[in-house]
């Protein structure tokens, strides 16, 4: 499994600031294994991290944007909260969920194109 | 567990060590920075990288491994406590399995892969055409440059390079 974006990111800034993913591990309060799962998409990345990233390395507002874009690219998990959906949206969600690893990238692209133009219709 | 390969000598493994440290921009002499090399893996050999995992997901006698990856790369394997060792105790020993993984990765990128399938105990090949041997001799040119080392005690060698005792006897046998 190759580096997700945000294994990707981290490993950048571990160059820059000169560190190892020991040293990560220890800022972010985490054995190293969970890390390096987290860096190739094994694991998703815990929300607690983002801060504790920020602070540590400093990092600027367009930098603390592109860490955020980097783990919203790498999560493994999405949580669909359907406690107020309808019958008829829980079965859409299950559907797609279903169909989910049958979806190759270049019909997931031609969905976001349709979903985007309906956005942009209903804007 | 061991490979036949292409042979290659200890004055060529010599020099190969010289050219994976300019590869990653570091000087000739002095230790070699593993732990810190790891996260540029993947700016020198396309496609690999490294990963830590638990030490239940290796065999015992396992300390880290290297294996072809989808990316056309190679991913090396280390386990915890073997990154630990190298990390929070700087021990030689430990830097040494993981900088013997980082070998073959450089060694199956010049073509030195197993010729044939077949694998054979170890220390049973002639050493200069091992996958093994050839990734073990080039683990200690790297860590001890030679030129550097010469009239060093086994201790000194251990001081200075970070090594372990077993790795700076050999040097002293070369």
């Amino acid at each position: 499994m190759s580096y997700t974006s945000f294994g990707e990111f981290v490993r950048i800034l571990r160059i820059k600031h000169h560190e190892v993913m020991g040293d990560m591990a220890k800022v972010l309060d985490v054995k190293t294994p969970f890390l390096s799962a987290v860096e190739t998409g094994k694991k998703n990345v815990p929300t607690d991290w983002i801060d504790k990233l920020v602070e540590h390395y400093s990092l600027s507002e367009f930098e603390k944007r592109k860490l955020e874009n980097a783990i919203e690219e790498s999560r493994t998990q999405y949580k669909i909260m359907a406690q107020n959906a309808s019958v008829n949206q829980r079965r859409v969600a299950m559907q797609f969920a279903r169909s989910f690893d049958d979806i190759d990238d270049e019909t997931a692209l031609k969905i976001m194109e349709l979903l985007k133009k309906k956005g942009d219709i209903n804007d | 567990m061991d490979f036949r390969t292409r042979p290659l000598t200890r004055i060529q493994v010599r020099n190969l060590s010289c050219i994976l440290r300019t590869l990653f921009d570091i000087s000739l002499t002095g230790p070699f920075p593993i732990l810190q090399l790891l996260d540029r893996i993947s700016e020198v050999f396309p496609g690999s990288r490294y990963e830590i995992v638990d030490d239940s997901q290796m065999p015992a006698s396992t300390m880290a491994n290297c294996k072809a990856n989808e990316d056309g790369g190679y991913t090396i394997a280390i386990k915890d406590s073997v990154y630990d060792g190298a990390y929070r105790c700087g021990s030689g020993a430990c830097l040494g399995f993981i900088c013997h993984e980082l070998c073959h990765v450089f060694l199956f990128f010049l073509g030195f892969t197993p010729i044939f399938e077949r694998s054979f105990e170890n220390n049973i090949l002639p050493a200069y055409c091992s996958v093994e041997w050839q990734a073990k001799a080039l683990c200690g040119e790297l860590m001890i440059p030679y030129e550097e080392s010469k009239g060093l005690t086994s201790k000194e060698i251990q001081r200075k390079y970070g090594v372990s005792k077993g790795f700076a006897k050999t040097r002293l046998r070369l």
